[in-house]
């Protein structure tokens, strides 16, 4: 546990230490900050009419018409912005040699899998929590639903360790992180689209598409349903890719 | 040559297997194809690892497969394991709703129809695969079978099935549902909610139907009228989905409430009943049936004074509100909003969980006691109400305040229900029309029973030598008490009839009311639960500098933030 | 202390060693020595855990590096060939780091204990991408200290620099060596391991070809070689009749190549005294015997 948070500590601050962290935080905020303010005036122009009309305001509902397309949104800029914040999680250490520290060092292979997969699950987490503000406004300016946005931030976070898993184990496969970032990211991008080919195919493989989308299970949850199904999904996806890591890491020395 | 073909089977097994548990579990196709599939697979498999004990035991205690190839191999295992825990997941799902208003929670009449569920149904749907209906579909139903494992789901793509889609005439291409119990189908298209899908199972299941008929020829609000805000067609078709049979009937054409008629509506009359008519209707509720009336102001006031005959007071008045909680938005005073806290402690009113909301509402109250009746005023408005009872005011178009010792004020009744202890105090009396022409038989009234002077009963003996008119062969014989209820009929009356037109019926819990009075008078008291649970609306209203600051906030300020702590740490970290 | 038994390490079809074997009791400081791409990394890092070996076993103060590679690994400080740095962190950060993973009590004050034995205290502060070879090399020192462990492990810790590191990196080195520590050092520059190291093992292509104390390296015969102001047949005869001088070979100029048993050299200057002695050496030895042993070279 000291040794995971160990390497987590290092890896979270080396994202601070870099343009690569910095960068992609405030592309992060600035995209997610678009999205917010453009759903919240145009959900507020809507509501402002509703409100006028003499019919009242049947169906208006800010959970699912602000609220979850905004985690809607958040989830796609995650899946862009995930790969390039992984990519280097193991190619840099095998660039510059120091992946040969941890590897000699009196921890395990396990060790070193999840202190990565934690540091960058701390970055998400900063990422994630400098939205809070955005809700900060919904509160003050309406009445989001409390639990619809707290299971839309229990999705975000199961997300993003899908695509963190993913990445780690593309990261370990190169030294070259611009080729883990391209591996990475097509990776996610294709688990994302299964859920396209779902609804363009039938039968069985619809059903196996729509089972194994990364984007089907999460939709449930930004609707404040949370399916035990679908977190058994994304923390067994997660699992499988940081034990094919280990598996991978250990290879390093088997090769 | 051997070994290849060893190993070729294994993995053939191992593949077998894998789609063997996905197909079984994942997919619930579980034919016996698939059964056979999955045991040639084991067979395999066993083989191949028996025939190849001590090269597996060798290789896998050599270094390179325990660390090397050995990887490949344990990511693969890895693989079937996932799987395998998704399909668990998959089967053994729970979920939790935490909306506030419990959006994705079945209603607790829905959970309650679902456990009551006796004889398996098979609900089929055919969606086309993938398209958001289906997935909305399969997440409903998903909150019955948590409930009740009566209700099987079987989802068809009309595309793939042509022959099916057939069978069952599919020609929505939005989709329909069947529902199968045995012989018995029950229809639903376009509309897949909750509230639909539950009244289908209730049609399936109920083995009773209980018919509502409303009466008609007064001006009353029109059974077929569906579309205008006038017409109570909307209220017939929700009735109609809880299992009721809804028929109009003239009363005095029929000469008697008809037998099979367990609950009269009288929706909003706009003239008077003839004498008569109330007469058959006071024998319909002696015979133990039910009635509601619902009477607006300032129309069919003989009519709304006769019902004092049932212990109410119906007033001659207008009930404004003056409490701006209680008011709609614009302040319009003869709109009452009723809510938990207006409502006493009754059947039909416990479970409502979201507001009525009445127009143009006269004062319904209990008068003075009588014996045998049992008389309960169901809500009262709030203590800055009124009923005004000088009506000049609605032409003159001046707003009148409360005029103390005349009118109602503060906490104005407006809707009343009573119980008939004792049938035969009801005073029913001469039915036959003045024109002469008809007249009916007696009803089977207690001839003993104490006799209201006002209203004399007709002496049973005085009528047979007319001609009688008997639209049903058997004599009307009071419904046998169910479950030690009281014997005698139930009846509602609300000094509103706009409530259960088309116009304000989707308000709030409107529809509800009389769903609620009609499950209780027929006994059907476990349908009684708070039949929709669509979430509150969710407004965001914003003032022009509001938007703009939001914008700032969200496109500036925390970007901006971050630029300007990443240049920070850039220009300190350049000198280290 | 360290133990290895047949070790063969296969990179698919190449064999990077094969059969090695060789032992280094507690304390010693053992040079290893070979060409390039003889192996000497590929055995240090299967002895750090870092690689797996193919076949083959090592120990490490009696515990198997490979199944029990944590309490191992604890015991050992490594610098690999490339020193294993965080380019981006702060040299104090990196060391305390280090030092967490290494599982000391107080990894801020081994971080500055170490940083300040390999001299890097005025740039603690700073980032090791902003630093030069030579200090990047010592925080990879630092960073094998940083857990004060028994054994050390050093891959040409002072490849790539420039002389003058390079000695300071030796004095280093020796320090190290006073501290009573048993460490493996690689390295191509044979002066250091003559400075450093009491035993030496040089391999090549993979395999072992001479392992002993540097005095003993290649038996009693050992060479050394005279230059006189007044050679001739006088001094060569002179020469030969030292006690224990077996051949002696006329290079020219004045320089008289001989071949001793044991160390000689007093009995050879008292002889060649009076022919004017200007230069004796016998420190060209070891180079003579790797080059011998891993090119094939005769004497
Ligand atoms: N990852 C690898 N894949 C394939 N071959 C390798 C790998 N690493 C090393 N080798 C080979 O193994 C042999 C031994 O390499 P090693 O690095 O141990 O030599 P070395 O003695 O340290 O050489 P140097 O003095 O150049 O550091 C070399 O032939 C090298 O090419
Ligand atoms: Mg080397």
């Amino acid at each position: 546990m000291r040794n995971i948070l160990a390497i987590a500590r290092r890896e979270l601050s080396a994202y601070f230490a870099t343009p690569v962290g910095w960068l992609a935080l405030s592309a992060f905020l600035l995209i997610t900050g678009f999205f917010f303010a453009a759903l919240v005036s145009l959900y507020s122009m809507q509501s402002a009419e509703q409100a006028f009309s003499p019919y009242g305001a049947p169906d208006m509902n800010l959970n699912e018409y602000l609220v979850a397309p905004f985690f809607g949104n958040t989830a796609i800029i995650l899946l862009f912005i995930v790969p390039a914040l992984t990519m280097r999680l193991f190619a840099e250490d095998r660039k510059t040699r120091a992946l040969e520290l941890l590897l000699t060092s009196p921890i395990t292979t396990t060790e070193i899998v999840l202190g990565k997969f934690v540091g960058a699950m701390g970055f998400i987490a900063v990422m994630l929590a400098c939205t809070l503000h955005y809700v900060g406004v919904l509160f003050y300016l309406g009445d989001p639903d409390v639990g619809v946005v707290a299971s839309s931030y229990l999705a975000m976070f199961l997300l993003s360790g899908a695509f963190v898993s993913v990445g780690l184990v593309t990261s370990s496969f190169t030294e070259n992180q611009v080729v883990s970032l391209v591996l990475g990211f097509g990776m996610l991008l294709l688990l994302w689209v299964l859920g396209w080919a779902e609804s363009a195919s039938t039968g069985l493989t619809a059903e196996v598409l729509g089972f194994a989308s990364l984007i089907n299970r999460m939709e449930d949850l930004t609707k404040g349903l949370i399916h035990t199904r679908d977190v058994a999904y994304y923390l067994s996806f997660i699992s499988f890719f940081l034990f094919a890591t280990h598996q991978r890491v250990e290879a390093f020395r088997w090769s | 040559m051997k070994t290849t073909l060893i190993r070729g089977a294994g993995l053939l097994g191992g593949l077998a297997v894998v789609g063997f548990l996905v197909a079984y579990w994942l997919l619930e196709q579980q034919s016996p194809q698939v059964v056979g599939v999955g045991v040639v697979g084991s067979v395999l498999l066993v083989l191949f690892l028996w025939l190849d004990r001590e090269e597996l035991s060798e290789v896998s205690q050599s270094r390179a497969v325990r660390y090397g190839t050995g990887a490949a191999l344990s990511v693969a295992l890895a693989f079937g394991v996932t799987i395998a825990a998704n399909v668990l997941a998959k089967r053994y799902d729970k979920r939790w709703d935490l909306t506030s208003e419990g959006r994705y929670t079945l209603s607790d009449h829905s959970v309650s129809v679902a456990k009551g569920l006796a004889e398996p149904v098979t609900v089929l749907g055919f969606f086309q695969t993938g398209s958001p209906e289906e997935d909305s579909f399969r997440d409903l139903v998903e909150g019955y079978t948590a409930h009740t494992d009566k209700l099987q789901l079987k989802l068809v793509d009309p595309v793939q099935e042509p022959l099916l889609a057939q069978e069952y005439a599919i020609t929505s291409s939005f989709g329909t549902v069947v529902l199968v119990q045995g012989e018995k189908r029950q229809r639903l298209e376009n509309d897949f909610k909750e509230e639909p899908f539950t009244n289908a199972i209730l049609r399936l299941s109920s083995s009773k139907e209980h018919t509502i008929c409303f009466t008609t020829g007064h001006g009353e609000r029109e059974v077929d009228d569906d579309a205008s805000a006038e017409g109570i067609g909307g209220m017939v078709v929700k009735m109609e989905g809880q299992n009721y049979k809804a028929k109009p009937f003239v009363p005095l054409k029929e000469g008697a409430v008809p037998a099979d008629c367990e609950v009269v509506i009288v929706a909003g009359p706009q003239s008077e009943l003839a004498p008569q008519e109330r007469e058959m209707l006071a024998r319909h509720v002696a015979e133990g049936r039910h009635l509601i009336v619902l009477i607006d102001p300032l129309v069919a006031n003989e009519t709304a004074a006769d019902l004092s005959r049932y212990g109410l007071i119906v007033g001659d008045d207008l009930v404004l509100e003056n409490n701006p909680n209680y008011q709609l938005e614009g302040g319009d005073p003869s709109y009452i909003v009723l809510d938990k806290a207006s409502m006493d402690f009754h059947p039909i009113v416990n479970d409502m969980k979201a507001i009525a909301l009445l127009r143009t509402v006269r004062s319904v109250r209990k008068g003075p006691d009588v014996e045998g009746y049992n008389v309960q005023e169901l809500a009262r408005t709030s203590p800055q109400s009124w009923a005004e009872t000088d009506l000049s005011f609605v032409t003159a178009g001046v707003m009148p305040s409360p005029d103390e010792g005349v009118d109602l004020i503060g906490g104005v009744p407006m809707m009343a229900v009573v119980e008939v202890v004792d049938p035969s105090v009801v005073p029913v009396g001469d039915m036959s029309l003045p024109g002469g022409g008809l007249s009916l038989a007696p009803a089977p009234v207690d001839p003993a029973a104490p006799v209201d002077p006002a209203a004399p009963v007709v002496d049973p003996a005085a009528a047979p030598a007319e001609p009688v008119v008997e639209p049903v062969a058997e004599p009307v014989v009071a419904a046998t008490p169910a479950r030690g209820r009281n014997p005698g009929g139930r009846v509602l009356v609300i000094g509103d009839s706009d409530f259960a037109g088309n116009g304000l019926l989707a308000q709030g819990q409107n529809q509800d009311l009389l769903l609620n009075a009609v499950a209780w008078m027929v006994d059907e008291e476990d349908q009684i639960a708070s039949r929709s649970s669509e979430g509150a609306s969710g407004l965001l209203t914003m003032t022009g500098l509001q938007g703009i600051v939001v914008w700032l906030i969200a496109v500036l300020g925390a970007p901006g933030l971050a630029v300007a702590l990443a240049l920070r740490s850039w220009i300190q970290r350049r000198s280290l | 202390m360290i133990r290895v038994e047949h070790l063969t390490k296969r990179y698919g079809a190449t064999t990077a060693i094969e059969d090695v074997s060789f032992e280094v009791p507690k304390g010693q400081v053992v040079g290893f020595l070979g060409p390039n791409g003889a192996g000497k990394s590929t055995t240090m890092r299967i002895l750090t855990g870092s690689l797996g070996a193919t076949e083959g076993r090592a120990t490490v103060d009696g515990r198997d590096v490979f199944t029990d590679a944590r309490e191992v690994k604890r015991r050992i400080g490594y610098l690999p060939e490339v020193p294993p740095l965080y380019p981006n962190m702060v040299v104090r950060d990196y060391v305390a780091f280090a030092g967490q993973l290494k599982g000391v009590k107080d990894p801020v004050a081994a971080a500055e204990r170490a940083i300040a034995r390999v001299g890097l205290a005025q740039v603690g502060h700073r980032i090791i991408e902003h630093l030069s070879k030579g200090y990047r090399q010592r925080v990879g020192l630092a960073q094998a200290l940083v857990h004060d462990p028994e054994v050390l492990i050093l891959d040409e810790p002072n490849s790539g620099l420039d002389p003058a590191q390079r000695v300071e990196i030796r004095d280093l080195l020796h320090d190290l060596v006073e501290d009573k520590r048993t460490i493996i050092l690689s390295t191509h520059v044979l002066a250091d391991i003559e400075a450093i190291c009491r035993r030496v093992i040089i391999i090549n292509k993979g395999r072992i070809v001479a392992e002993d104390d540097i005095e003993r390296l290649g038996g009693e015969q050992r060479t050394v070689t005279v230059a006189v102001a007044r050679p001739g047949d006088a001094a060569i005869a002179a020469m030969r009749a030292v006690e224990g001088v077996s051949a002696v070979v006329d290079e020219g100029e004045g320089r008289l190549r001989l071949t001793t048993d044991g160390d000689r050299r007093e009995h050879v200057a008292n002889a060649a005294a009076p022919f004017g002695l200007l230069e004796l050496s016998g420190r060209a030895r070891l180079e003579e015997i790797y080059l011998r042993l891993t090119m094939g070279a005769t004497p």
